[in-house]
């Protein structure tokens, strides 16, 4: 054979080959659904109607009720919280002596502090033995944790964060603490905390709180309401300070609230409106926060010439120990590596016996890139709590923690862990072209938020993310891990893939070109064109991965092509803002599972709403977003329990059977925690009105000393440089 | 004597036969004549025919549908291939056992066991599921398979119950036609501007060589993160796909410009080049006769080495997640999932698939390296 024939051969073998491959790569296969068949180019008019009269037929004979949601499976694994009247966990009186650990003694002894009583309030907060798991404690022990959040600062009054996974709930201090109310049997009001109790007036409009009296800054500074004025009116109202919750959530009815002190400790809020309660909720940890007047106030662009509002949001910089208020002072930082702090000796909390709080002397925080070091170092035992939110880990785990050696224990809190799918339901915002005009009207109506629902294997999805019976199917909604949770009220269109079918071709979507994916109606802007999705998806949450390739197998099967695009949260966050996507996964926040507190994210009452965000054009709200607008505002400001749990029973049943949003399953977050930890109280949540740092109430947490480690800084406490 | 004279002739390179007159092989015959010789190279080469091989008819080794998801069959182990019974009983023909699953009630991590009561014998050539050849001829047969009931998953199943084994296969179509395909445009374009490059010289060299430094100074990583926020959303994996292809080609191609311009360079002021020259050749002719064609050697080898480069780029990025999405699959694709501590701790089959791409680099590489040194067949070994 010649060369060149040779060359002919082997080059058309190649081309074989390669477009043997293509062919195979991007061919049609099998996946077409089985209505895809005998292209319809142009259909006549009876054909049409015989093909409307089909679907109407078919949708005759499909069943598109919903179907009863299930009882939860029981876990191994769960221990019912312990509720107990607040009266019998904390309060505030004072008692006929105090202690402190030997080696605070000793520098008492030295001067370097003044004696305990001295630095304690008049009336300290009194944890009750009655309200801890494992009574009065011991003092020494380390506290070993994890943060994989930078550290900005200690302006948090000002937006900084100090990283985040606890560091800011054992430094910090709130006027209320909303994470222990998981706890209270007697309301679901948050427990007092710098302020020991309040009062409404009559009418409604005045709130008056009385402030702890006496209690002392980390540096011995007096805490007044000169702090708490402070913290309003200089950072809280000031447009020009991102403070955590800005003046905005304290307009109601166009008007803002204002705070009118009364004495050093006492100080009252005025409101437009009679008995907003639900804004007890914004006077807890993270959302008001209480700024040390003393340091700041010289340093606010208000009162001094020479600073702007950015050297004064970097007023308390990292590497400075920071005047608190919390049970302890971060007293040194490494970079992105470690964070040491210490026991506040001025904490204002003892326990029954008048030992002054807290029992730990130390905690360290290991800084890492990635929130899963924090199970990994649990996991190998440098980390004494992981929060389990990422369901990849529980197996390995509960694994470890089954070990003779394992160092840790896993409890399982209630169903509040939920993803679901969102549909864009905003008619401008993000609307380039008559396409997007179509996909958005799509998303309004109900038969297609149904279609969509119906073709989602909720269990299979659950069993595709961990086996076992950690999670299962969601229909949206609440969370049923909510105490505010009525199964009864639940629509679930679950799993029904020919009413989901049936629900598409009621639409008017049918695959007119034979090639697997249905087409547009011609009665719509995107007339003829592919039925083509897209699908954001988080790159730092993976079940929102799994969620979506399966969305694309599940609705693919239904001819309905979804383009998955997993985008990093930045990415997110400016898609979110300018409304430009279509469907996106995510991670359900607290809003589901303690409604209460965050009674304006339920339906979109705000205009940043998350999944209806209002443009320059005003927002279209369809007929039952309305009605759920109308029951959240009714909720925010219902004083009475049970008829708060009417108002989300009801909003709920909207909520679902309207589809609001598409729920895909729910789990449960798990605990990991020390083993040699005492006090931790039964059942506490990972995450309900807040995260476990919040919840656990740290001061009252103890170690055997047989099982204590080594302190890093033993006898070390928070030194301020004098001014 | 004459097949002898073949014999030796194949052996030594060197040409004669009985009459004395001059036989020459060619450039291809001498290049393939030392290219068997290396068995690391013929290794390669098989390995890479076998992967084509299993791309190409992917549905026909595997016995279960590979597009097929059932979510209630996820993380399903690999299926252990028996010739003795729980009884210890010899079976020539060796069979499965199909899989029960119970969940620990400490650790709740799935346990699975094999029922001794369902036992199905592994057939060869069987009929069961459709598929096409070549996405044209349709046909029922596969390689092998179990009877009805019975399930067989060679390297377990993933999160969504589809067989890995089947989609490890089905895998190859994109990540050995990608970085084919990418490979291909990179080498035309790069083969052009250096053949230009070099054989113009001067003020168009300069311009060219200052471009490819550009390009390939180029961050790859930070274009692709952009690309993923900016990809239209209406656009499908396919062509995200094609995206993907001319974007591996722009940005690969510069190495072989710099590499050809430089044999160009050297052969410019050659002889043969002169005298074509001389003789009225036109750059066109001269380029694509005589450059190009002398070039050819060093190309092939580029190609190679280039594509399991590409391979292993496009495994990166739809590992990180910002390559080829769901539907399509490649290698890449399918080692996203194993990113997690469950697939290290519980679900170890998962990382299967990096088998393929590490097979795929070392047989191209193999073949590569066999190639560069075939690819001179006049050097002295």
């Amino acid at each position: 054979m010649s060369r060149s024939k040779k060359r002919t051969i082997f080059l058309i073998l190649s081309l074989l080959i390669v477009t043997a491959m293509l062919v195979n790569a991007c061919g049609g296969g099998d996946s077409e659904p089985a209505a895809a068949e005998a292209p319809a180019e142009e259909a006549a008019p009876a054909a049409a109607e015989a093909e409307e009269e089909d679907a109407e037929e078919a949708m005759a004979e499909v069943d598109l009720s919903p179907t009863e949601y299930p009882e939860p499976q029981l876990i191994v694994g769960s221990r019912e919280v312990q509720k107990l009247p607040l009266d019998q966990i904390l309060t505030y009186k004072a008692l006929d002596s105090y202690s402190e650990p030997e080696w605070v003694s000793e520098l008492v002894a030295e001067g370097v502090l003044p004696p305990v009583e001295e630095r304690l309030p008049v009336e300290p907060r009194v944890i009750l033995e009655s309200g801890m798991a494992d009574g009065i404690g011991v003092y020494g022990g380390v506290w070993r944790d994890f943060s994989a959040c930078p550290t900005e600062g200690y302006n948090r009054g000002a937006g900084q964060s100090a990283g985040w996974f606890g560091i800011e709930a054992a430094a910090y201090a709130s006027l209320l603490k909303s994470g222990p109310i998981y706890r209270r049997s007697d309301s679901l009001e948050p427990l007092p905390y710098l302020a020991k109790s309040w009062e409404w007036s009559e009418d409604g409009h005045e709130l008056t709180m009385s402030i702890i009296e006496g209690a002392k800054w980390s540096d011995g500074h007096p805490f007044t309401t000169e702090d708490v004025l402070f913290s309003w009116e200089d950072m809280i109202v000031d447009p020009n300070v991102q403070s955590p919750k800005g003046a905005s959530a304290w307009i109601f009815e166009d008007q803002m609230t204002e705070l009118v002190v009364i004495d050093d400790y006492t100080f009252k809020f005025v409101y437009p409106v009679a008995f907003p309660v639900q804004s007890l909720f914004q006077m807890d940890e993270g959302d008001f926060h209480i700024s040390p007047s003393h340091i700041l106030k010289p340093l606010h662009p208000k009162y001094n010439s020479d600073m702007d509002y950015v050297d004064f949001e970097a007023a308390m910089p990292p590497d400075k120990t920071p005047v608190v208020l919390g049970e302890f002072v971060p007293v040194e930082y490494i970079t992105d590596e470690l964070m040491i702090l210490r026991r506040n000796p001025y904490y204002w909390g003892v326990d029954e016996a008048g030992n002054q709080l807290p029992y730990l002397d130390e905690v360290v925080f290991e800084k890492g890139p990635s929130g899963v070091g924090r199970t990994l170092s649990t996991l190998a035992g440098s980390a004494d709590h992981s929060n389990l939110e990422n369901p990849s880990t529980f197996i390995e785990t509960l694994k470890r923690a089954e070990e003779d050696d394992a160092h840790f224990y896993v409890e399982w809190g209630p169903e509040t862990l939920g993803f679901s799918i969102k549909l864009n339901l905003s008619t401008t915002l993000g609307v380039k072209d008559d396409r997007d005009s179509a996909v958005r009207e799509l998303f309004r109506d109900l038969r297609f938020r149904q279609a969509v629902s119906f073709a989602l294997d909720r269990d299979g999805i659950s069993q595709s993310i961990l086996r076992g019976p950690f999670l299962r199917g969601w229909a949206g909604g609440l969370f049923p891990g909510s105490s505010y949770f009525d199964r009864s009220t639940v629509a679930y269109y679950n799993h029904n893939p020919e009413a989901s079918a049936a629900l598409l071709a009621d639409l008017g979507f049918e695959d007119t070109d034979g090639d697997g994916i249905l087409n547009w109606p011609a009665d719509r802007l995107a007339s003829g064109e592919n039925l083509v999705l897209a699908l954001v998806t988080s790159e730092d949450a993976e079940e929102t991965q799994t969620v979506g390739d399966a969305a694309v197998t599940l609705l693919g099967d239904l001819g309905v092509q979804i383009n998955v695009r997993p985008l990093n949260s930045a990415a997110r966050r400016e898609m979110n803002e300018a409304g430009e996507w279509e469907m996106r996964v995510d991670r359900d926040s607290q809003t589901f599972a303690v409604p209460f507190t965050r009674c304006r994210e339920l339906a979109p009452i705000e205009r940043e709403f998350s999944f209806h965000r209002e443009g320059s054009e005003p927002r279209e709200l369809l007929d039952f977003e309305q009605e759920l607008v109308d029951l959240a505002l009714a909720f925010c400001v219902e004083p009475n329990t049970d008829i708060r749990k009417e108002l989300m029973a009801e909003y709920n049943q909207i909520s679902t059977e309207n589809v609001h949003f598409i729920g895909v399953f729910v789990g449960r977050y798990g605990l990991a925690a020390a083993k040699r930890f005492k006090n931790v109280p039964a059942g506490m949540p990972v995450f309900m009105y807040n995260w476990t740092w919040e919840n656990v109430m740290p001061e009252q947490v103890w170690v055997a000393p047989e099982e204590q480690i080594d302190q890093l800084r033993p006898g070390v406490i928070p030194t301020y440089e004098s001014e | 004597m004459s097949n002898l004279q073949n014999e030796v002739s194949a052996e030594t390179g060197l040409l004669s036969d009985d009459s004395g007159e001059e036989q020459h092989e060619s450039y291809f015959q001498l290049v393939w004549q030392r290219f068997r010789k290396s068995r690391p190279a013929i290794a390669g080469g098989l390995m890479v025919l076998s992967l084509i091989i299993l791309a190409i008819f992917a549905e026909f080794f595997a016995p279960v549908d590979p597009g097929d998801a059932n979510l209630q069959d996820s993380f399903i182990p690999p299926t252990r291939i028996r010739m003795i019974d729980t009884e210890g009983k010899f079976h020539l023909r060796p069979f499965v056992y199909n899989l029960e699953v119970t969940i620990d009630p400490k650790t709740f991590e799935p346990l699975w066991e094999e029922d001794p009561e369902q036992r199905y014998d592994i057939q060869f050539l069987v009929k069961s599921w459709e598929w096409k050849i070549l996405g044209l001829i349709p046909t029922r047969y596969h390689l092998f398979g179990v009877g009805e009931g019975g399930k067989i998953h060679l390297l377990g199943t993933e999160k969504q119950g589809r067989d890995l084994w089947g989609r490890a296969c089905t895998a190859g179509r994109i990540s050995l036609s990608l970085s084919l395909f990418a490979t291909l445009v990179s080498i035309v374009v790069g083969a052009v501007v250096g053949i230009v490059s070099g054989y113009y010289g001067g003020l168009i060299d300069n311009v060219i060589q200052r471009f490819v430094e550009f390009v390939a100074s180029f961050p790859q990583l930070p274009l692709w993160l952009a690309l993923a926020a900016i990809i239209p959303r209406t656009w499908d994996s396919l062509q995200v796909f094609i995206v993907m292809v001319i974007i591996f080609s722009l940005l690969s191609w510069t190495l072989l410009a710099r590499e050809v311009r430089g044999k160009v360079l050297a052969f410019r002021e050659t002889d043969f080049i002169l005298a074509a020259k001389e003789m009225g050749a036109s750059d066109a002719r001269i380029i694509f006769l005589h450059l190009f064609p002398n070039s050819i050697s060093h190309i092939i080898v580029v190609l190679t080495l280039t594509i399991p480069q590409i391979i292993l780029a496009e495994a990166f990025l739809s590992f990180l997640g910002i390559g080829i999405q769901e539907p399509l699959v490649s290698w890449g694709f399918l080692m996203r999932d194993a990113q997690n501590l469950q697939t290290l701790g519980t679900h170890t089959w998962i990382m299967t698939p990096v088998i393929f791409i590490i097979v795929a680099v070392l047989g191209f590489n193999f073949l590569g390296d066999g190639l560069r040194d075939a690819a001179d067949p006049y050097s002295i070994v």
